[in-house]
């Protein structure tokens, strides 16, 4: 705990007043006119990295859940804060990933995507689904949601 | 001060913004109390599946299935024996040998039970443990008697008179608190899971819907004492493992004690154990659905759309006869498409079905023959014999096993064929060695081995049951004639 003398007082106020400048820039960015949060949830911005063309295509060519975002799924949407927690973590993941070159061939789910993934489900069906059992995942009868089973890359 | 109060801000600002809006609980109509078994009571809570169960009371719509059209007519009794004649020589001894009927819907096992031949109930109220849901009641308040009383003594002590006829029920397989599933025969395919080497405590769903079906869709022992009476029931899976219980392992069980010889083959005179029903082996032995990791369930209790709300349909039955609903949702080609395959497959294990019964039933009849010269004075010659009744055993119970499984091979296609094969190897393998001793010991042996079926299929039992011509079915492929 720093002892409170009149000169770090000073600077305490000129560090108080640089951080509210920083946090009204970034606020600024985020959600006034640059918008980069929302086009960072954006379609176009997942497709971005070319690796994810592939997907992209997939997904443009399905014929459910086109109209969607990458990130209905495949981020927790139970409330905003977890959502930018995962966002967080998942973009900087993508990012070393990408940049580091350590794409895999088959670019394939998680454990923890996966959970998320079925939760995303559950959240806008949920009341077609609020008799059964919901502890396998949707996806292994319908098939067609995986990516890779869809669209331009389909396989089966 | 300052660094807790900002620590304890944002903490609520999480709080705040963690918080989501609250899961919507549908009413919760009535408390189903533990231990009830009035399926009424348990369809009030959940009504469209109590529906749906009841209708397995209900004929399916006649031709769905080329071979198993055990409920397509309400009264049912399509004799198996008069399907597959070699069986009423093979079975003639015991109960299968009278009374043995294609099986109708869920709702009709108690009752047929009481409609066959008593003889095949004549094991005692052991043969209760896998149609009425009083089985666990029953033998926690009888003990060991439960499995020697005799059938209908035990059914008597059933509490709920109005309930002496009902076959499976929600009880068998849900729990009353959350209708999560349950293995409610714990003290038969708990056992057995655990023989197995399996942590029954730690079962995930989709596991448990192929398990709460494997509670009965499965083979078991049921060991004599040595006044022939019943003294339990097993399910032969030691020394397998969960997703490969073979034949092989099965067969070396039911031969490692004398107690599970339940019977004696008359034509042959040997005491046999015996395989009944053996889908859940069969399915899971890497048949490529249970390897793409679908259940029971998934294909005979497939997700139906009822108003709002997706719910397994409870209604029991081939996928054959309900339009495909089970495959439809995996497979995109159209039900015809589907049907041909099904039926390619059946046609083509029935095929060898026959091959594999008449094979072993002229085998059997050698042996008749055999034991008639020895009681004649004929010396048969020791270890031709003792090696012709080794093989004849393997041919016998691989020939059973798949002729009990009620999928006609499409479980398992090419380990149903597999073991029909090697069922087919012994039995001719052992006609040999039997005809090589019998022609050492001067006795003629025709080329084709009457088999005298006539004697077998007709007049059985108190019924005085014959066999019914329409019913044959032949090989599609046709080879059995040159047999």
């Amino acid at each position: 705990m720093p002892v409170f003398s009149k000169l770090n007082k000073k600077r305490l106020v000129a560090l108080a007043i640089a951080v509210v400048v920083v946090l009204l820039v970034t606020a600024f960015l985020l959600v006034g006119p640059p918008k980069l949060l929302a086009k960072s949830d954006s379609v176009g911005f997942c497709a971005g990295c070319h690796v994810m063309e592939g997907e992209y295509d997939a997904l443009m060519h399905s014929v459910a859940h086109r109209r969607g975002k990458c990130t209905d799924c495949h981020l927790p949407n139970e409330n905003l804060a977890i959502h930018y927690v995962w966002k967080s973590i998942d973009g900087m993941k993508d990012v070393i990933f990408f940049y580091s070159g350590r794409v895999p061939e088959r670019i394939r789910l998680s454990e923890h995507g996966a959970n998320v993934i079925q939760a995303n489900c559950i959240r806008c069906h949920e009341e077609t689904v609020s008799l059964i059992n919901t502890e396998q995942k949707c996806w292994s009868c319908h098939r067609k949601i995986n990516h890779l089973h869809a669209g331009a890359i389909e396989t089966l | 001060m300052k660094l807790k109060t900002m620590i304890l801000a944002a903490a609520l600002g999480l709080f705040a913004a963690g918080c989501s809006p609250q899961k919507a609980e549908p009413v919760k109509a009535v408390q189903i109390p533990d231990g009830t078994i009035d399926p009424e009571l348990w369809g009030k809570a959940y009504p469209v599946e109590y529906e749906m169960w009841g209708k397995t009371a209900e004929p399916n719509e006649p031709g769905g299935s080329k071979y198993k059209k055990g409920n397509d007519n309400p009264k049912g009794n399509v004799d198996k024996l008069s399907e597959y004649p070699y069986m009423a020589l093979l079975f003639n001894g015991w109960g299968f040998g009278i009374s043995y009927n294609e099986p109708r819907g869920h709702a009709h096992m108690m009752q047929d039970q009481l409609e066959s031949d008593s003889s095949r109930v004549k094991a005692g109220g052991v043969c209760l443990t896998c149609k009425t849901p009083y089985a666990n009641q029953l033998l926690k308040s009888m003990g060991a008697e439960y499995y020697k009383t005799p059938y209908k003594d035990v059914l008597a002590k059933i509490p709920d008179k109005k309930y002496a006829g009902l076959g499976v029920a929600c009880i068998d397989c849900h729990d009353n608190k959350d209708l999560s599933l349950r293995i409610s025969r714990d003290f038969t395919l708990g056992a057995a899971l655990r023989d197995m080497g399996m942590d029954t405590t730690k079962i995930d769903h989709q596991q448990k819907r192929s398990l709460v079906c494997a509670q009965c869709h499965v083979t078991y022992v049921i060991p004599k004492d040595k006044d022939m009476k019943s003294v339990g029931v097993f399910f032969p899976w030691k020394g397998s493992k969960p997703g490969n219980i073979t034949i092989e392992n099965i067969i070396s069980n039911i031969k490692s004690d004398p107690a599970n010889g339940e019977w004696k083959q008359s034509v042959t005179g040997f005491k046999l154990g015996f395989i009944r029903h053996p889908e859940y082996e069969l399915f899971s032995n890497n048949s490529v659905h249970w390897k793409a990791g679908a259940s029971c369930a998934d294909c005979h209790m497939p997700y139906t759309k009822v108003g709002a709300h997706k719910v397994s349909d409870h209604r029991v039955m081939s996928p054959m006869k309900n339009g495909y609903k089970g495959c439809l949702q995996c497979h995109e080609e159209s039900s015809e498409w589907l049907r041909g395959q099904i039926i390619a497959i059946q046609d083509r294990t029935v095929s060898l079905q026959l091959r594999s019964g008449y094979a072993t039933a002229t085998a059997a009849k050698l042996f008749e023959m055999a034991n008639n010269a020895q009681a004649a004075g004929k010396t048969i010659d020791k270890t031709l014999y003792d090696k012709a009744k080794e093989y004849y055993e393997e041919a016998f119970y691989r020939c059973a096993f798949i002729g009990a499984e009620n999928s006609v091979g499409f479980h398992n296609p090419s380990e149903a064929m597999r073991i029909l094969g090697d069922s087919i190897a012994y039995a001719t393998k052992s006609e040999a060695l039997l005809r090589q001793a019998l022609a050492q010991a001067g006795v003629s042996v025709p080329l084709k081995v009457d088999l005298e079926l006539a004697k077998y299929m007709n007049n059985r039992g108190a019924g005085k049951l014959n066999f019914r011509k329409e019913l044959e079915i032949t090989d599609p492929s046709g080879a059995q004639n040159r047999f």
